[in-house]
C-alpha cells in the first residue's frame, strides 16, 4: 500500500467501470495521489463536499448530472470555484472541446489519454493554479485602495 | 424498374405524387401559357368580325345568343390568359378545359341545331357544318392534354354521343337532302372511329409520361433513401468514435500503466491488472465482432438450408451467451413458458443470436429486480391464395415468441426507428447503457432472412417496459397434433 497522507486527493467521475477501475489502480502509484472514484455526476458533486479533492477528472456522457452540468455547478459555487478541473472525454469535436472550457474546466482532453499523460495533466493543473493563487492574492495586496470619492 | 409496366394503372406513392404535381404544374403552365392567349386572341378576332357583321344583316334571337357566347368565351380566356400570368395553374386548366371544351360544343350544337338554315354560317347540318366536326376533335385533344386518362375517355364519349345526334336528329341543309341514309351511317362510323383513333393517341401519351414520372419517383426515393442512410452512416462513424475512445484508453491504460508500474508490482497485482486488461479487450471485441457482423449480413446473400431449430434448448445456450457484465445489476428473473417440444424452422444460430440480442436487451433495460418474461405460442396465420388457386386460403403455422421486460419501455414515436441501422435511442445516447446500435437491426435481419417478423409492443411508460413479438415458421411436424402450451417455469438468477 503507498502511504496516501498529505499526497493530493484527486476526485475521477468516469462512468465506464473498465475505465474508472484502470485509474483508481493506477494513478495512485503513478501520481502518487490520494484519489476516489464515482461513476455519476450526482455522486461526483457529494463526494466533492466530502473529500473536497484538489483535483477533479470528468467525464461528460454520463447519467444524471453531466460533465458540463457538474463543471458548472463547481465553478458556480464561489466556496469550490478555484478547483481544478479536468474534463477527460471521448467527444473529440471541436465543438465539444469549446464547450467544455466555456462551461469552465482547466484542461480539455479527448481520449484515448495514458495514465502517465493524465497524472502529468493534474500535476500541472494543481501547480498552475497553486501559482495561479498566489499570483492575484499579491495583486491584491499590491493594489492601491481606490480613494474614496467625494460627491 | 421491370415491374414498372404492370404498375401504370396503380396510385402514385407519395414521392410519386409530389413530383408528379411540380411538373404536371410546370407542364401545365407552359402549355396554357400558349393555349390560353392564343384561344384569346382568335376569339377575340372572331368577335370583331361577328360585330362587323352586325352593319350587313339583321341580328336576330338565334344569332344573338350565338354572338353572346363568343363574348362570354372571349372574356373567360382573357381572364384565364391573365389567371396564367399571376401562376394561377389550377385556375386556368379549370378555365381553358370548360371554356374550350363546353364552348365549343354549345357552338356546334346550337349551330346545327337552332341556327335556321339560311342563316350565315350555320343552319341545320350541311357541308358546312360538317366540316365543325374537326372541333370535336379539338375538344378531345383539349382535354387529353390538360387532363387524365379519365378525362379523355369521358370526354370522347360525351363527343361520340354528340356525333350521333347530330347526324341523325340534326335538320338537315338543302345540300344534304338528297344524301343517301348509309352515306350518314358511314359519317358516324368515321366520325367515332376518328374520335377514339385520337382519343387512342393521348391515352398513350398519357401512360407514356405517367411511366417517366414514376421512373423518375423510383429514383428519387432512390436518392432520398441513399441520402438517409449516408447520413446515419456518418452518425454511426461519429458515434463509434465515442464508444471506441472510452475502452481504447482503458486497455491502451493497463498497457502503459503496467510498463510503467511493472517493477513495483507483486504478483497478485500484475494478476488483477492483467484480468481487467483481459475483460476491457473482451468488451471491445464484442463491440467490433457486432460491428463486423453487420457488414457480414448486409453483404451477404442469404443461402442456408433451414432445419427444426428447438425452442426451449436454444433460450438456454442464448441465456449462457448474454455478456454477464450487462447482468450486473443482479437478481433479474427470467420466466419461461413455452409449448413443450416446439421448434422453429430456420438457422439455430441466427435463431440464437436473435434471442441473445433480446434477452440482453431486456436485461439492459430492466431495473434491478424487475422479472423478464419469455412466452411462446404456435398461431396459424391465414396465407393468401396463389394465383393458380384464388380464393383457397391455406395456413401458415407460425411460432410467435414474445419477450417481455419491466424496463424504461420505448416511446411510441421511436418505435419505427427501432429496427434501422446504427439508431440508438436519444435518451441511451445520453446514458451509461452501452450499445452499439446495431442489436435490434441484426436481430430484423435474421428473422426476415428466415421468414419471419419482429415488432415491438410498448407504452413507453417506464415500469410498463417493452415487448418484443418474433414471429418464426414452424418446423414441420410430422403427423403430429399441434402442441399444447405447457408453462415451464424456470428461474435463472443472474
Amino acid at each position: 500500500m503507498i502511504a496516501s497522507q498529505g499526497l493530493p486527493t484527486v476526485l475521477i467521475v468516469e462512468d465506464n467501470p473498465d475505465l474508472l477501475d484502470l485509474l483508481l489502480l493506477s494513478l495512485p502509484r503513478l501520481g502518487p495521489f490520494k484519489v476516489y472514484g464515482v461513476s455519476d455526476g450526482i455522486a461526483g458533486l457529494e463526494q466533492f463536499y466530502e473529500q473536497r479533492p484538489q483535483c477533479v477528472v470528468i467525464d461528460i456522457k454520463m447519467p444524471g448530472l453531466d460533465g458540463y452540468q457538474l463543471v458548472r455547478a463547481l465553478r458556480g459555487d464561489p466556496e469550490t470555484a478555484a478547483t481544478p478541473l479536468i474534463i477527460l472525454t471521448a467527444l473529440a469535436q471541436q465543438r465539444d472541446h469549446f464547450a467544455g472550457l466555456a462551461a469552465g474546466a482547466d484542461l480539455y482532453l479527448i481520449k484515448p489519454v495514458t495514465p502517465q499523460a493524465l497524472v502529468e495533466a493534474i500535476h500541472q493543473v494543481i501547480r498552475v493554479s497553486e501559482a495561479e493563487r498566489l499570483q492575484r492574492l499579491e495583486a491584491l495586496l499590491e493594489e492601491e485602495p481606490p480613494e474614496p470619492e467625494i460627491s | 424498374m421491370k415491374n414498372l409496366a404492370s404498375r401504370q394503372f396503380l396510385p402514385l406513392s407519395a414521392a410519386e405524387f409530389d413530383i408528379y404535381q411540380t411538373y404536371e404544374r410546370q407542364r401545365r403552365q407552359r402549355l396554357l401559357g400558349v393555349m390560353l392567349p392564343f384561344s384569346a386572341i382568335l376569339f377575340l378576332l372572331t368577335s370583331v368580325v361577328f360585330t362587323a357583321r352586325l352593319f350587313f344583316t339583321p341580328l336576330i334571337l338565334s344569332t344573338s345568343i350565338l354572338y353572346g357566347v363568343f363574348l362570354l368565351m372571349t372574356l373567360l380566356f382573357i381572364l384565364g390568359w391573365l389567371a396564367i400570368r399571376r401562376g394561377r395553374v389550377g385556375l386556368a386548366t379549370t378555365d381553358m378545359m370548360f371554356t374550350g371544351g363546353l364552348g365549343l360544343l354549345f357552338i356546334i350544337a346550337f349551330q346545327v341545331f337552332f341556327l335556321p338554315p339560311n342563316a350565315s354560317g350555320g343552319g341545320g347540318l350541311n357541308i358546312y357544318t360538317l366540316s365543325e366536326f374537326l372541333l370535336l376533335g379539338c375538344v378531345i385533344v383539349l382535354v387529353g392534354v390538360l387532363g387524365n386518362l379519365w378525362a379523355v375517355i369521358g370526354a370522347t364519349l360525351l363527343v361520340n354521343a354528340l356525333t350521333v345526334f347530330i347526324v341523325y336528329w340534326a335538320p338537315r341543309g338543302p345540300d344534304l337532302a338528297f344524301a343517301p341514309k348509309t352515306e350518314f351511317d358511314s359519317i358516324v362510323v368515321a366520325g367515332i372511329a376518328l374520335e377514339w383513333l385520337i382519343a387512342a393517341f393521348l391515352i398513350a401519351n398519357w401512360l407514356t409520361y405517367r411511366q417517366t414520372l414514376r421512373t423518375l419517383g423510383a429514383a428519387y426515393d432512390r436518392i432520398a433513401q441513399a441520402e438517409q442512410l449516408d447520413e446515419l452512416k456518418d452518425q454511426f462513424i461519429t458515434h463509434i468514435n465515442h464508444e471506441l475512445r472510452t475502452p481504447i484508453m482503458a486497455l491502451h491504460g493497463y498497457v502503459e500503466y503496467l510498463r510503467e508500474a511493472l517493477p513495483q508490482l507483486t504478483d497478485e497485482e500484475l494478476a488483477s491488472a492483467l484480468e481487467r486488461a483481459s475483460r476491457t479487450g473482451s468488451s471491445l471485441v464484442a463491440l467490433l465482432s457486432s460491428i463486423l457482423e453487420v457488414r457480414r449480413i448486409d453483404g451477404k446473400t442469404d443461402t442456408y438450408v433451414p432445419t427444426a431449430v428447438p425452442v426451449l434448448e436454444t433460450l438456454d445456450t442464448a441465456l449462457t451467451l448474454v455478456d454477464p457484465r450487462e447482468t450486473t445489476r443482479g437478481g433479474q428473473d427470467i420466466r419461461v413458458a413455452l409449448p413443450r417440444g416446439v421448434a422453429i424452422w430456420g438457422e439455430p444460430v441466427r435463431f440464437q443470436q436473435i434471442l441473445t440480442n433480446l434477452l440482453s436487451n431486456a436485461l439492459k433495460y430492466s431495473p434491478p429486480g424487475a422479472p423478464i418474461e419469455v412466452t411462446g405460442r404456435v398461431i396459424a396465420l391465414a396465407a393468401h391464395g396463389s394465383k393458380r388457386q384464388p380464393g383457397k386460403t391455406s395456413r401458415r403455422y407460425m411460432v410467435e415468441l414474445r419477450v417481455r421486460d419491466y424496463g424504461l419501455g420505448i416511446p411510441p414515436e421511436q418505435v419505427s426507428l427501432l429496427f434501422n441501422r446504427f439508431v440508438r435511442l436519444p435518451r441511451d445516447l445520453a446514458s451509461s447503457v452501452v450499445g452499439s446500435g446495431l442489436g435490434l437491426y441484426l436481430c430484423r435481419v435474421m428473422t426476415e432472412s428466415m421468414g419471419g417478423t419482429i415488432r415491438v409492443e410498448s407504452s413507453g411508460i417506464e415500469g410498463e417496459g417493452s415487448t418484443f413479438v418474433v414471429r418464426l415458421p414452424l418446423a414441420p411436424i410430422q403427423a403430429a397434433p399441434e402442441p399444447q402450451p405447457v408453462a415451464a417455469d424456470q428461474a435463472a438468477s443472474s
